[in-house]
């Protein structure tokens, strides 16, 4: 069965004191729970363990808090949040539904400045990914 | 190829630490808004693209 694969450039993003330009992994997914879906941009995050998400994507897709359980993520500081099932589907793949925990962090604080970071233990285990640096570019495919 | 976006020709300093709503062929900031759900009245159902808009002026490290 042939694999497929697809191709996406990395974002830019400006540094205004440095004045150079970064470019980050970054991939549109649509995310429901209760209500949904909503397309967001999210950071392709090799270096975190599971999905994180701002609290405010589950106030948007109709997930509340009460009753769940609670999670911390750590990093610089340690952030409280809590944990609730989300189906993420990447546009390119739409029949591979990533039904996964992941975990709600407060995100309006100017010191978390994230939407989505997908993590190791459900988007790698799913999806084939690699990261072309050089040529900012990166290709997921389904194995 | 999906996803190009140079993010810079679009997104302002007025954007930073704020939800932004862009087009879905990212051409266009749609709208943007401190609060989520408060962006997501504002825009009414249009299809857009939700990204949170990290300071300019940080080296990110997440």
């Amino acid at each position: 069965m042939e694999t497929r694969k697809e191709e996406y450039d990395y974002t830019s993003r400006f540094h205004r004191i440095s004045k150079t330009t970064f470019y980050r992994p970054l991939l549109d997914v649509d995310v429901s729970a209760e209500s949904g879906p909503e397309t967001f941009s999210a950071l392709i995050d090799s270096g975190t363990e599971v999905t994180i998400m701002s609290s405010e994507i589950a106030q948007l897709i109709g997930i509340s808090p009460v009753g769940k359980k609670s999670g911390t993520v750590s990093g610089f500081g340690d952030k409280k949040g809590f944990v609730a099932e989300v189906r993420i589907i990447v546009p390119e793949f739409p029949s591979e539904v990533v039904t996964t925990n992941v975990v709600f962090v407060d995100g309006v604080s100017s010191d978390f400045p994230f939407d989505i970071l997908l993590g190791q233990e459900d988007f790698f285990r799913r999806f084939t990914i690699r990261f072309e640096k050089h040529r900012n570019k990166f290709f997921l495919s389904f194995p | 190829m999906k996803n190009t976006l140079n993010l810079h020709s679009i997104i302002k300093e007025e954007h930073e630490k704020k939800w932004v709503a862009v087009s879905k062929d990212k051409s266009e900031v749609v709208g943007f808004d401190g609060s989520l759900v408060e962006l997501r009245k504002k825009i009414g159902n249009e299809k857009v693209v939700f990204m949170k808009i990290p300071p300019s002026d940080v080296y990110l490290s997440l």
